[in-house]
């Protein structure tokens, strides 16, 4: 997403004031607390009264992201457009019950032929990903079906296989089988992205496990990996870091992680400020059981500037590391000093997630007998 | 003076063939208060994208 993102814009040069924000920098603690603090979101905003006037949310193609901004400063006049831009604007501020409410009149109103039906489907089950994964499910499950094999298609695939992955008490729901059904067909349409691909066999994956099916997710963590290491050498560090993050995934569901190190090593080398390039390394490292190396990893990524995120996961990553070489009081120092990280996250649902993530670490930590 | 008019009017067709030159885009990271005051200067809707670094 965003190396298309970045193509799209570098040819839109003065039509827009652009603006990054990290997720992970506390700069922006401030505006993610006030906006759908979530990536990958673009948004658009009335700088004079930082009303959030268009919003998408999760992957697109560069075709979708021209249309998307050259619609940018349309004012809707048809009640149907006009729902589905205060749909988008209460999304943007997090408000996704309201922004559901928004998208379903914004259907009524446009009816099947409308032009914007199929994004304001994709939207409308974006919302509910966010306050209702059941209903996401279920809308998907209804939706998809009828939707042209476009990239709109794609998206609501991928959004309801993503609910339906995180919820597994909806794993024998209505809908569940036939989700699956549609998110397997999602790989085969030719608009469906590489980031696309990598949602789908994440959310696949995690279903046939939910599903006691290991065989199959087994079959299905091979052709992910192979898929990625399908893929053309990266254009930028946007898409190796992308590709890479994929290939650790599916090489430790497939339990290969030897097979992705020597990719991972050179990684580390050409992202010189990336302190994930050398997260990722670590963890390839560490389910090969190769310890010491994981630990000097993670000292590494350190030394990169991390932010409190990145910290805390470095940290913790460590502090397994060193758990599991026989060293726990080098591994308490590295959960409280990631305790003390994760404290500074800006996102207050990623941090009490993170927090509790350190306290089960360190709680795990001290019901272990002492090491060697 | 037949010359000279031959060569402005291949100037200006040189000229005119010439792509008008693309503005710069003025971009923030991690500013929100700056790049709004900026949009609003410019008179331009701002565009966010949220990423995550990894």
């Amino acid at each position: 997403m965003r190396a298309a993102l970045h193509g799209v814009a570098a040819g839109l040069a003065g039509q827009f004031v652009w603006l990054d924000v990290n997720y992970d920098d506390p700069r922006n603690a401030a505006f993610l607390a006030d906006h759908l603090a979530a990536t990958p979101v673009l948004m658009l905003i009335d700088p004079d009264t930082s009303a959030v006037t268009r919003l998408w949310a999760g992957t697109a193609t560069a075709e979708q992201l021209t249309a998307f901004l050259g619609d940018a400063t349309a004012r809707p006049t048809q009640a149907a457009e006009q729902a589905l831009e205060r749909g988008d604007a209460l999304l943007g501020r997090g408000q996704a019950a309201a922004a559901v409410d928004a998208y379903e009149r914004a259907l009524a109103a446009g009816g099947a032929m409308w032009r914007y039906h199929d994004h304001a489907v994709e939207q409308l089950v974006t919302a509910l990903q966010v306050g209702d994964p059941r209903a996401c499910v279920q809308r998907a499950a209804t939706e998809a079906p009828h939707m042209p094999r476009s990239h709109a298609f794609v998206n609501v695939a991928v959004t309801g296989a993503s609910c339906l992955a995180a919820e597994p008490s909806l794993i024998d729901g209505d809908g569940a089988r036939q989700l699956v059904e549609l998110a397997t067909r999602a790989l085969d349409v030719p608009s469906a992205s590489e980031d696309d691909h990598y949602q789908l066999y994440e959310a696949l994956y995690a279903i046939r496990l939910t599903a006691g099916d290991r065989d199959g997710g087994r079959a299905l963590a091979g052709r992910y990996l192979a898929f990625v290491e399908h893929t053309p050498p990266p254009a930028s560090p946007d898409e190796r870091m992308a590709r890479d993050l994929a290939r650790l995934r599916a090489a430790l569901k497939l339990g290969v992680p030897e097979r992705v190190i020597p990719t991972l090593e050179a990684s580390e080398r050409a992202l010189p400020a990336d302190p994930d390039a050398s997260g990722r390394l670590a963890a390839a490292y560490a389910a090969a059981q190769r310890h010491g190396d994981a630990i000097a990893a993670c000292t590494r990524g350190l030394a990169r500037g991390p932010g409190p995120l990145g910290t805390t996961r470095l940290l913790t990553a460590r502090a397994g590391a060193e758990a599991r070489a026989g060293d726990p009081a080098a591994a308490r120092r590295d959960l409280e000093a990631a305790r003390d990280a994760a404290a500074r996250i800006g996102v207050a649902s990623t941090r009490d997630l993170m927090l509790g993530q350190v306290r089960r670490q360190l709680d795990a930590l001290g019901s272990a007998r002492p090491g060697p | 003076m037949r010359l000279l008019l031959t060569l402005a009017a291949s100037a200006i067709a040189c000229g005119s063939a010439t792509p008008a030159p693309v503005p710069a885009a003025q971009r923030f990271d991690d500013d929100y208060e700056a790049a709004r005051l900026a949009a609003v200067r410019s008179k331009l809707p701002l565009a966010v994208e949220v990423w995550a670094p990894w």
